[in-house]
């Protein structure tokens, strides 16, 4: 190995998708979330002396992510609410009368995403999508693990509300 | 036990621990209420999971990829390919070429990736087309060339991946003059991605191919543009 710089490109390449998918819960589809995983690749490059070999590459670029979203929210290029390009999604894997319903569920799950807090989408995002484990996601975003599942029960309240009060009204975003 | 929200919380994401996961258990099985939440829970992880899963499917955008491309190629230049790759990949080298017979011929037979002559190796019609003619990161007609770098005498040695079939060849082409392109590195890549799947521009190859361009070139993998220039000019001369 070359000291200190390990290769890191070709796993990041076999991460591609799951940084999208992940850039996706926090930013919106389209642009703003390829934007914010390029951010984060080029973090992530220049910081590749920082990266561990033998550690969980997954957990140290979402870290590199978070902190990159947080930074352009708190910069303000972005509101924090964004409105979400729903149409950039397909409920590709489901057909017929279920897709349709399906898509409104899951249109309605990324509409009440788009209003919740910077915190809180991170930590919905990271256990409810991505599926780490409290332990995992508290060390991704640098908080005991305590914070992790506080901070998760009270957005998954306010998730749930805003999800179903959203099915209550009928109302598609 | 009494069952909190939070015991509630962690049975629904799988991560109680088995006493709490079977006390939440007993508890819904005893109280409707209890179990009529712990549906809509469930509906909602679900759904939340399912709101992003179509994501994975997409096509990665090429600005992207091309992000880690232009990284690889730079960090091939700061060491030895040796060094960076660690030694473990050395493979068997030239004598696998003829592992492959399809792509190898005599050469009567113009249209072959490989042309066996008294010295050894030349590139065929088609694998000389892409050498002369593709960019680093394109792949066509089953060809992807992986980089560019000057070798000697004012040519050019290029590393490929070549895949006919269910096999593939990687290794290293250079020109000898105007004549064609002499093959000095071949290995077996079979076991890579396939050439039209995108692929960082060094961690593609194996040690041996990059020791093989490594022990060539002249100077520095040529960048995007300095290769479209190369490529104008024409890389045989």
């Amino acid at each position: 190995m070359h000291a200190g710089k390990p290769d890191i490109t070709a796993e990041l390449v076999a991460l591609l998708p799951r940084l999208r998918r992940f850039a996706t819960s926090l930013a919106g589809a389209g642009a703003q979330a390829d934007d914010l995983v390029q951010d984060a690749l080029e973090r992530a490059l220049r910081k590749t002396h920082l990266y561990k070999p033998g550690t969980r590459l997954d957990s140290w670029v979402f870290r590199i992510m978070q902190n990159a979203w947080i930074d352009t929210v708190r910069a303000g290029k972005v509101r924090a609410t964004s409105s979400i390009d729903v149409d950039g999604f397909d409920a590709a894997g489901v057909d017929g009368r279920t897709a349709t319903e399906a898509a409104v569920t899951l249109s309605r799950v990324r509409a009440a995403m788009a209003q919740m807090s910077p915190d809180h989408r991170i930590v919905i995002s990271l256990v409810m999508v991505e599926g780490y484990s409290y332990r995992e996601a508290a060390e991704i975003l640098g908080v005991p693990e305590g914070t992790v599942t506080s901070r998760l029960f009270r957005a998954r309240t306010v998730l749930e509300q805003s999800v179903f009060s959203l099915a209550a009204e009928g109302g598609a975003p | 036990m009494t069952i909190s929200e939070e015991h509630l919380m962690a049975y629904i994401d799988g991560r109680a621990p088995p006493d709490v996961h079977a006390a939440v258990a007993a508890a819904i099985a005893a109280d409707p209420s209890l179990a009529a939440r712990a549906a809509r829970q469930k509906a909602l992880a679900h759904s939340v999971r399912a709101a992003y899963a179509p994501v994975l499917d997409q096509p990665v955008p090429a600005r992207l990829t091309a992000v880690l491309d232009a990284h690889s190629r730079a960090h091939f230049r700061l060491g030895s390919a040796r060094g960076w790759l660690g030694a473990g990949a050395i493979g068997a080298g030239l004598a696998a070429s003829f592992a492959f017979g399809l792509l190898v011929s005599g050469p009567r037979a113009p249209q072959s990736d490989l042309i066996a002559d008294a010295s050894g190796l030349r590139a065929g019609a088609v694998l000389a087309q892409a050498l002369d003619q593709q960019a680093s990161g394109d792949a066509e007609d089953g060809v992807r060339i992986v980089m560019t770098a000057p070798a000697q005498v004012g040519g050019y040695c290029r590393a490929f991946i070549a895949e006919r079939a269910a096999k593939a060849l990687e290794g290293v082409a250079c020109t000898e003059g105007a004549a064609g392109w002499r093959i000095v590195a071949l290995q077996d890549n079979s076991s890579g991605a396939p050439v039209g799947a995108y692929r960082p521009a060094a961690g593609a190859l194996s040690a041996a191919t990059l020791n093989a361009l490594e022990a060539r070139r002249t100077g520095d993998p040529l960048g995007a543009d300095e290769e479209q220039r190369a490529l104008r000019r024409g890389l045989r001369k």
